[in-house]
């Protein structure tokens, strides 16, 4: 298998050559370029096309405020950390690499970055999609998860899985919380429900 | 807030200043305040409370996680713990949930006719619920207890019944939170309903600890007793 192509980004050529080190034994991924500015970087993003950025969250211009920039765009950023970072920033990388980590443990945890890529939901979906809302109307009718799934020709798993969006898009948990959110929102009159 | 362990020669007052919300503690003992600067160990001895599930209390209002020994639990005053456990339930139905009724309705009166009466009608099953909440506990479990420690088993009830139709009243004060936060109108009342968030976040973290205090020392008691 051909190797997965890693750029660094780190502001000290030490641990930036020492990393380059520890991962030219790697058989899976392969170090093909360090930058220690963020412009330069971006450059190297370009050009060399990675699989995935390993950088320090300390390096000027890769943390704005509390966000992490959007200047790598589609490609998973995980984080190279040895010093105190904040969990809200480092929760924002799609892993964190320790400085004490082995060249095995390092391996996983950028495997673990690639395999979220793509699983990788919608970001920002928080409006319920079209079939959520025919779901969340049926439970606010009232109706069984055996019974949505046949009137929307969907099965009871789906039905399920639908629910748990809603919980977790809506924060409403209970079945008369739904029945509120959709009477509210005039997705059911209130003769559906008497 | 911090989250401390405490121990018995605290200050009372120490106490309830490192976690505001031991506070709501020490009227289900009967404690008034004014204690000075006495510590937990003698306001329980004045007031004749098991100082030990005080504690225990006051931890677990602190730290979530806290688990009292097994020790602990043998040893506990029963009796203080079933008055404790009422006296909570009475404050949240002649006081919290009251109080939160009355700025409800008048939020409800506020808004166009039918989102009031939702709201009405939403809050009058959460309080249903309550209710049977607590009158199941006082009803059928405390009894129970009661009849295990002086010998009488039951056949048709045991602390795993009781886990298993013990109902949850935390959903629908969540849910509450979420219909006022997110999709009542905006634009109407806004003060009272920061106002009444705020009591419903109070509540609900109360409402938690008091399940915990259930989970982490009564049923275990009562599983002790069980197996006795």
């Amino acid at each position: 298998m051909k190797k997965r192509k890693v750029v660094l980004g780190e502001e000290s050529q030490i641990v930036a050559l020492g990393f380059s080190k520890v991962m030219e034994g790697s058989s899976l991924f392969e170090v093909v370029d360090d930058a220690g500015r963020i412009d330069k970087l971006q450059q190297k993003i370009v050009t060399c096309k990675p699989d995935v950025v390993v950088v320090n969250p300390t390096m000027e211009g890769v943390v704005k405020g509390d966000t992490i920039t959007t200047l790598f765009e589609e490609t998973p950023v995980v984080a190279l950390a040895y010093s105190y970072i904040e969990q809200s920033i480092l929760k924002q990388f799609r892993g964190t690499i320790d400085i004490n980590d082995s060249r095995q443990e390092i391996e996983n945890k950028l495997k673990e970055a690639l395999a979220k890529e793509s699983t990788k939901e919608e970001k920002n979906n928080y409006e319920l999609s079209d079939r959520e809302t025919d779901v969340l109307i049926a439970v606010a009718r009232g109706m069984q998860n055996k019974e949505i799934a046949d009137s929307l020709n969907i099965s009871p798993h789906t039905v399920i899985t639908h629910r748990k969006n809603i919980v977790a898009k809506t924060g409403i948990k209970s079945v008369a919380g739904l029945t509120v959110y959709a009477l509210i929102n005039n997705l059911i009159s209130e003769s559906d429900v008497m | 807030m911090k989250q401390n362990i405490f121990s018995r020669d605290m200050k009372l007052a120490e106490v309830v200043c490192s976690n505001r919300n031991t506070i709501l503690i020490l009227p289900r003992f009967g404690i008034e305040l004014g204690f000075g600067e006495k510590s937990v160990e003698d306001v329980c001895n004045e007031y004749g409370i098991d100082t030990s599930l005080f504690m225990i209390i006051c931890n677990l209002y602190s730290s979530p996680n806290y688990m009292p020994t097994k020790y602990e639990i043998e040893n506990l005053d029963i009796d203080s713990l079933l008055s404790y456990l009422r006296a909570s339930h009475k404050y949240y139905l002649n006081s919290r949930i009251p109080h939160i009724e009355h700025h409800l309705n008048r939020l409800a009166e506020a808004m166009p006719e039918k989102d009031g009466r939702l709201l009405k009608n939403f809050y009058k099953g959460y309080c249903n619920e309550v209710i049977n909440h607590f009158e199941y506990e006082e009803q059928q479990l405390f009894p129970y207890v009661q009849g295990l420690l002086k010998g009488v088993k039951s056949d048709n009830f045991s602390i795993e019944i009781f886990e298993n139709n013990h109902t949850n009243i935390e959903d629908k004060l969540s849910d509450l939170k979420s219909i006022i936060i997110k999709y009542l109108p905006g634009g109407i009342m806004q003060e009272e309903r920061i106002s009444i968030l705020f009591d419903l976040f109070r509540l609900a973290e109360d409402i938690d600890r008091h399940t915990l205090i259930e989970d982490k020392i009564l049923a275990p008691y009562v599983q002790l007793l069980e197996n006795r």
